[in-house]
């Protein structure tokens, strides 16, 4: 098992995919921030962004979709942790994670390369758990990306660089990586069964956009 | 009595109401090169799968070397396979894609995949992607990521489809060289006899996923009744120089024909000794039935079949 993990380890290193969505991530994470800036500085829009967090904290039905609302209270600084919050949100890193959960779980079947190592495995079952293991991994790593891109914008954009509540922050990374794995873990589940890319990162994306609660 | 690597026993395979394999019991010697012959259908990939641990039996028992049931799964390290089409990674090299299986089969030595790439002809790859090759080198980075892990076993399928004639000299000189020197137990798939022949000491035949005969090479040889044929005008001359020349093994067929069963890489020889004796031959052939026959007479294709 520690070894099937190693291999999928540097399998995943060896993913050209790992590092377009980190680089995709990155732009959207530049992207998001300069919006956000505009709006923050704006006074009128930054009130009714504080009215909009306020009212889709009340009412979960209506987060449908991908919106990236700045939480900071008007006339206080942006902080890191609003913005990480605001994108979280927004599932900015829910999509990549996603994306690189089906591609990832599904290469070895698809290339056919699982024949050269499937008989040799005494139980099935470890070659699903140790991607499970290697997209842990990744949703760590894609945070740990997020949080040095996030902090590099806010630099930039806002002049400046608050982390706001230290613990709170942590806190709230730590939930939502863990959301963000079993999200991915879902996502792997279904591309495995499905074996079809195309079909599996739709509903991932889907998914990530809260299309469910339509129904 | 030679050891049995493979050993199965009654085993079946069934997809719903279609039977791949049904009920076969065979067994390959240590050392052997086992060649499984079968048309497109038959059933050998799925028979090979079994062995590979890639699909579960229907019902009957596979015993690789000397463990059965559950046991079976703990020497499957022991067994390197090619089945139907390589698994490589296109976007990775050849060095990476064997790195891979090296860190599955926990290897670390240092110019060990090297020496693979050495082994299978492939040592100028570079870092060149592997959906960048051509067919004849992914099938031999296919044997190459077989034989990480030094096994004792290798399963081949059909390792010389689609390849040219440059390729399939390749494929063949690299498995008699992994069966000579490092004595590995090799079983091969393959609809191309002709090419079989030439590798194969032992000989299974597949038939609607029935094996339908087991046999060696030189009881296929027996069989095939390769032979030297004199054709002479009184066949009393030809004995007599036989019985001087040392040559026990021969049979008078008719009041024309004589044929011999040894010194068959001799015929030569043996015509020119016959025509230094005096002896009048009108015509002097070596012939056999061709593997291609055989199987074609055994398995009922014998509308195509002839005898030589």
């Amino acid at each position: 098992m520690l070894n099937l993990i190693k291999m999928d380890f540097y399998r995943m290193l060896k993913s050209k995919s790992q590092y377009i969505l980190w680089a995709l991530l990155a732009a959207m994470l530049i992207l998001t921030t300069a919006t956000m800036r505009e709006e923050y500085k704006d006074p009128e829009a930054s009130a009714k962004n504080w009215d909009t967090v306020q009212e889709s904290v009340e009412d979960s039905a209506e987060n449908l979709g991908m919106y990236v609302t700045v939480p900071t209270e008007p006339g206080q600084k942006a902080t890191l942790y609003d913005m990480f919050y605001a994108n979280t949100q927004g599932k900015v890193e829910a999509v990549f994670v996603v994306i690189f959960a089906v591609l990832f779980a599904t290469a070895d079947i698809r290339s056919g390369y699982i024949k050269n190592i499937g008989g040799q495995c005494k139980r099935r079952a470890d070659l699903v758990l140790s991607k499970a293991v290697i997209l842990f991994f990744y949703t760590v790593l894609t945070f740990a990306v997020t949080f040095l891109i996030q902090a590099l914008s806010n630099a930039v954009f806002f002049g400046y660089l608050e982390i706001g509540p230290v613990s709170d922050l942590l806190g709230y990374a730590a939930v939502q990586i863990l959301l963000h794995y079993a999200l991915a873990l879902i996502v792997m589940g279904l591309s495995i069964i499905i074996l079809n890319n195309i079909i599996s990162m739709t509903l991932a994306i889907l998914l990530c956009m809260n299309v469910t609660v339509l129904f | 009595m030679n050891q049995m690597i493979v050993r199965t026993q009654r085993l079946t395979k069934q997809y719903g109401h279609h039977r791949a394999v049904s009920q076969i019991s065979m067994h390959v010697r240590k050392g052997a090169v086992y060649g499984l012959i079968g048309r497109n259908g038959a059933g050998k990939t799925t028979f090979l799968k079994m062995l590979a641990g890639l699909a579960y039996p229907s019902s009957g028992e596979i015993e690789l070397f000397g463990m059965n049931g559950k046991k079976a799964k703990e020497v499957r390290s022991r067994i390197g396979c090619l089945i139907e089409a390589p698994g490589i990674y296109g976007n990775l090299s050849a060095y990476d894609n064997l790195d891979l299986k090296c860190r599955f089969c926990g290897i670390h030595k240092k110019g060990y995949i090297e020496e693979i790439l050495k082994t299978v002809g492939l040592s100028d790859a570079g870092k060149k992607k592997t959906k960048q090759f051509s067919l004849g080198m992914k099938q031999r980075l296919g044997i190459g990521l077989a034989l990480v892990g030094e096994p004792d076993l290798l399963l081949l399928d059909e390792p010389i489809n689609g390849l040219d004639p440059q390729g399939i000299v390749e494929i063949r000189d690299t498995i008699l060289r992994l069966n000579q020197e490092r004595n590995m137990t090799i079983l091969i798939s393959s609809h191309i006899l002709e090419e079989l022949s030439k590798i194969a000491t032992d000989y299974g035949i597949i038939h609607h996923g029935e094996l339908i005969e087991e046999i060696t090479r030189e009881e296929l040889m027996e069989r095939c009744g390769e032979r030297i044929e004199i054709t002479a005008d009184a066949p009393e001359q030809v004995v007599p120089v036989l019985d001087t020349l040392g040559v026990r093994q021969y049979q008078i067929i008719d009041s024309n024909h004589v044929w011999v069963y040894e010194g068959i890489e001799k015929s030569a020889w043996l015509n020119r000794e016959l025509i230094r004796a005096g002896t009048e031959i009108l015509e002097l052939k070596v012939c056999s039935e061709k593997l291609e026959n055989y199987y074609l007479n055994l398995t009922g294709g014998a509308s195509h079949a002839e005898s030589h």
